[in-house]
């Protein structure tokens, strides 16, 4: 999957959304689970790892699974759309750069919201550094008690207020060091992006058996 | 906080498909209010706002399913347009890691994006006339977020409804039957407790973020 073009991946992401959308037959989310699975497994993915991000989705779709108890849509399918569509998406950003993802949306999107895109996907990274350090840094000099509750709110909103300032500074310095560059809008990315292979034909072949499934059922 | 976790097939496509309608329409109102060379000078910020965004939305509040969303601080330091492309781009980021549909990235733009809206307006008319900023954030942060927790509360009962059926339903037997998907009544059960416990901490991180900020850099939040 890997070696697959982001076009490629997209197209089989839409086709399994699609299947997900009209869909409510539990054997077809078997199925597209089971193709999205052994996807996983032959690139060589945690498979484990990637599972449990789509625990997140499951977490917040029981909301609406317990709501829907003695509705037309029975639970378990919610839970499965929500896990299908999860783990689509999973296997598409854990297989393609960022890059070539944002290289696509270039053509519908408008520049600019393309180039924050890609200020936010490099920053997220460092962000999350920088305040998972000041966490360690707080408990290790004591500065969170679990009994001591107003304490550790001030605590983090010096935390999250110290991250926002960091923030904002690495904005700063990063429109700087844009416009030194000669940044007139428009990052490129698109010249990144991999060709169409034989390689394309695995998720075409799963993205399109998914949403015929879904159809002729 | 109002982020909607509804799974993609479960709201009817005319909903979704409105709901992206509506954000494509105020993203152009946003970037024509934000003058290009503006815009462009702003990049790395509406990239790292979002990240921050991304960051408190990524985490859960201990076993509560809800987490910070930041929106109403987006909409106060990057002002209501930006805060709302803000918006756009973590829903985005969020959908593409399985958290929310895909689909529903319009409905939840449209609905957290009112935070990035309301949150803005309300904080720069309580600052005038409260006794300090932080409480002026967290006041704006209380109200805003009430405001997007009943939108996202009356999306979720509106979506009950498919229009493209409603129709050919009245016109065979008279009147409308709701799909049933979700009981609205049991939604807003189970969700309820989390949205008061999520609105107090979302809004005294908010007014602790602006109190911090205020001290070390005023002019950061229009100070």
């Amino acid at each position: 999957m890997h070696r697959a073009s982001a076009l490629s991946k997209v197209l089989m992401v839409a086709l399994i959304i699609s299947a997900v959308v009209i869909s409510i037959d539990i054997p077809v989310f078997l199925v597209a689970l089971t193709f999205l699975i052994v996807a996983l497994l032959i690139s060589d993915l945690p498979v484990l790892r990637v599972l449990v991000f789509a625990g997140y989705a499951l977490v917040f779709s029981l909301i609406f699974a317990i709501s829907s108890v003695g509705g037309t849509l029975s639970p378990v399918i919610i839970i499965l759309k929500a896990v299908t569509a999860a783990v689509s998406l999973l296997l598409l950003i854990t297989t393609t750069p960022y890059p070539q993802i944002f290289g696509l949306f270039q053509k519908v999107l408008p520049m600019i919201l393309i180039d924050a895109m890609l200020v936010t996907y490099r920053s997220f990274f460092i962000i999350i550094e920088q305040i998972s350090r000041l966490l360690t840094a707080i408990r290790v000099r004591g500065g969170y008690s679990p009994v001591k509750i107003a304490r550790n709110l001030n605590t983090m909103g010096r935390i999250l207020g110290h991250g926002f300032i960091h923030a904002w500074e690495l904005s700063e310095n990063m429109q700087n060091a844009m416009y030194v560059r000669g940044y007139r809008g428009g990052l490129p990315v698109s010249s990144i992006a991999r060709p169409v292979s034989r390689y394309d034909l695995l998720p075409l072949f799963i993205g399109a058996t998914v949403f015929i499934l879904a159809v002729v059922r | 906080m109002s982020h909607i976790h509804i799974p993609d097939g479960v709201i009817p496509e005319f909903w979704w498909a409105l709901g992206y309608v509506v954000t494509a329409i105020i993203l152009a109102v946003a970037f024509s209010r934000t003058k290009s060379v503006d815009a462009r000078r702003k990049v790395p910020l509406l990239g790292i706002m979002a990240a921050l965004m991304l960051v408190g939305q990524s985490v859960p509040l201990g076993f509560i399913p809800f987490h910070l969303s930041l929106a109403v601080l987006a909409g106060i330091a990057l002002g209501p347009w930006l805060g709302v492309i803000a918006v756009f781009i973590s829903n985005l980021f969020l959908a593409l890691i399985g958290h929310g549909g895909i689909t529903v990235v319009g409905l939840n733009t449209v609905v957290v994006g009112s935070e990035a809206i309301l949150g803005y307006l309300l904080f720069s008319t309580f600052k005038r006339h409260m006794p300090s900023v932080t409480v002026a954030a967290i006041a704006a942060a209380v109200l805003t977020l009430i405001v997007s927790v009943s939108l996202m509360i009356s999306v979720v009962a509106v979506s009950q409804v498919n229009p493209l059926e409603a129709v050919e339903e009245i016109r065979e037997v008279g009147g409308v039957a709701e799909l049933g998907r979700i009981s609205i009544p049991r939604f807003i059960t189970i969700i309820a407790p989390f949205a008061i416990v999520g609105i107090i901490i979302e809004s005294l991180a908010i007014g602790l973020i602006v109190r911090f900020v205020t001290g070390i850099r005023p002019e950061v939040i229009g100070e």
